[in-house]
């Protein structure tokens, strides 16, 4: 589902963009290092955006509901030609979409993070997780069924954010619960769809499928780290929630004990003030990640 | 001396000034867009852009659906007098269905917080939150709309060049945009031919196979395709990391200024809109 423009207020506009400006950087970079390696990777990562371009925009059947919708394409771009490269890809297909009214112009950056970044990356992920105990068409028909449900999932937090501050869980819930009479039925389209299409191109031309051998261990133990706090900081603040408690987040709990009574009027906090405490957190996950990132192997061979 | 004469000057004096200059300007910029629509552009593409994303910025802040609602009505004139309303509906239905997806959750649930029976009635009372949200969606879709009625995809892609976006996605912005359309109609052929022959019929995994066997034949496709491109680039003299000539068509004066007016009218919109 992709947000159309006039739904989203103007300091989520610029915080989906940045966040997704990011990966678009990081997906360029690969892409001009394989053109540098090999020119013929220009116009052959360029042609697949368009084929996975008109296939999203393509009609398939949806089981139960009889009717026929999109597929969101994305798990399927990301085990052809990578997650990072398909951030790219997608995000341009995303351009040309707006242009049949699918989405919008201010909005590209909130449908580039749901669909290619959660819908892509989830969706790779699993097909990672499943390659090597599952047949070929069950781990990339899981991707398509995961990157799918994602995607809502991740449109529905937007729009939550967004249009309901002040009750994101409760309006996070309802938005995804009114998505899925259409989007389960979707989801198993998109499995079908995303295994019988990489099942086609396994038989006929394997080299094509992506294999991954170029992200590391480092790369990978941090994507783990990272599902595994979100989903421990998520986890709790869902007990939380359905027991009834103030909600006061991981930082408020810190305060209370770590400085209870304590008024603080550094830069930072009223940076953060101005800015809004997402887009302040934000700030602060992507300085310290880069700092630590660039000096890891430095302080390991310390 | 009559008194309307004798008294307080400023409200006359405002008047008459902002009528004699809107007057003069809007007698400029008549002649401006005359002159530009015999060049075949009324304002650069670039700034048709920018301004649309600033248009719809603005949208998302006002408050009031009758601004709103005045956004809407002024492009579907626009629609009408360009002769493309029915594309501006055939477009208009995507954003529509978000709208209402919007309204009605808005609308019935605003204020609950438990989702089940019972919780309808007491969100109803904030039925005009939805509908705010509502308005500022079919604004938006209208202006971005009217945009990409009166702009080609060329031409926005030229802004985009205008605007310093990296070489390398516009180089592959420029291969999609050439083979989408290929690719759409390959496509459709081996569908066509499939239908014919049966295919695409019977139960949903059937009709999934095939579906899917088209989808698989074309990525597969594009991989033979991209090295004939490839050899073709070359032996026009293409090698990575080419840069190709950054001269852009100079910005006259005459379009800053329209720029500039235009901006000012929109902030002013989005000033009357949150002093009400």
């Amino acid at each position: 589902m992709h947000i159309s423009d006039g739904i989203l207020e103007p300091g989520w506009i610029l915080f989906w963009f940045l966040i997704s400006a990011v990966f678009i950087a990081l997906g360029l970079r690969i892409i001009n290092k394989r053109i540098k390696e090999e020119p013929s990777y220009l116009p052959r990562i360029s042609l697949i955006g368009a084929v996975v371009f008109v296939i999203s925009v393509w009609h398939i059947p949806v089981p139960m509901t009889g009717s026929s919708s999109h597929p969101v394409g994305t798990p399927l771009a990301a085990i052809v030609v990578g997650p990072l490269a398909m951030v790219v890809i997608s995000s341009i297909a995303l351009f040309f979409q707006a242009f049949v009214a699918h989405g919008g112009l201010t909005t590209l950056g909130a449908n580039t993070f749901s669909m290619s970044i959660v819908g892509g990356f989830s969706g790779y992920l699993v097909y990672r997780l499943f390659k090597n105990i599952s047949p070929l068409w069950f781990s990339t028909g899981m991707a398509g069924f995961a990157g799918s449900i994602m995607t809502y999932l991740a449109t529905a937090l937007q729009l939550a954010l967004s249009l309901n501050p002040g009750n994101v869980i409760f309006y996070w819930k309802l938005y995804s619960l009114g998505f899925i009479p259409t989007q389960l039925p979707l989801a198993v389209a998109e499995f079908a769809f995303t295994g019988y299409v990489i099942e086609y191109i396994s038989r006929t031309k394997a080299e094509v499928i992506d294999t991954g051998r170029n992200i590391d261990s480092f790369t990978w133990t941090a994507f783990a780290l990272m599902i595994l706090i979100a989903a421990v900081i998520v986890a709790g603040a869902y007990m939380g929630h359905i027991s009834g408690k103030k909600m006061a987040g991981t930082d408020g709990t810190v305060e209370a004990y770590a400085a209870p009574g304590s008024v603080s009027d550094s830069i930072g906090a009223r940076l953060m003030k101005r800015l809004g405490e997402p887009l302040g957190f934000a700030l602060v996950g992507i300085t310290g990640g880069l700092v630590t990132g660039f000096y890891w192997n430095r302080w390991r061979k310390n | 001396m009559p008194e309307w004469l004798s008294g307080d000057p400023l409200n006359g004096l405002v008047m008459t000034v902002a009528f004699f200059i809107s007057l003069i300007i809007g007698r400029y910029l008549k002649e401006h867009m005359d002159n530009l629509k015999n060049r075949g552009n009324i304002i650069d593409p670039g700034i048709r852009l920018i301004l649309v994303f600033l248009l719809i910025i603005a949208i998302t802040v006002m408050e009031h659906w009758y601004f709103l609602a005045l956004i809407t009505i002024l492009c579907i004139i626009i629609a009408y007098k360009i002769r493309l309303f029915q594309d501006y509906i055939k477009y208009m239905i995507f954003p529509l269905a978000m709208a209402l997806f919007i309204l009605a959750i808005q609308g019935l649930f605003y204020s609950t917080n438990a989702i089940g029976p019972g919780t309808i009635p007491p969100g109803f009372f904030r039925l005009d939150y939805g509908f705010l949200i509502f308005s500022r969606i079919f604004a938006s879709a209208s202006v971005f709309i009217i945009l990409l009625l009166t702009t080609s995809e060329n031409e926005l892609l030229g802004s985009l060049r205008r605007l310093r976006f990296p070489a390398t996605i516009l180089e592959i912005t420029s291969f999609m945009s050439r083979y989408i359309r290929t690719f759409s109609n390959e496509g459709n052929k081996i569908r066509f031919a499939q239908e014919s022959r049966m295919g695409l019929s019977g139960s949903f995994f059937k009709k999934m196979q095939d579906t899917a066997m088209i989808c698989g034949l074309l990525i597969t496709r594009t991989f033979e395709r991209s090295e004939e491109i490839n050899r073709a680039m070359v032996s026009r003299g293409w090698k990575p990391g080419i840069r190709y000539s950054q001269e852009t068509p100079e910005l006259h004066m005459s379009e800053v200024f329209v720029f500039i007016l235009l901006i000012s009218g929109l902030l002013g919109i989005v000033f009357i809109d949150r002093s009400i």
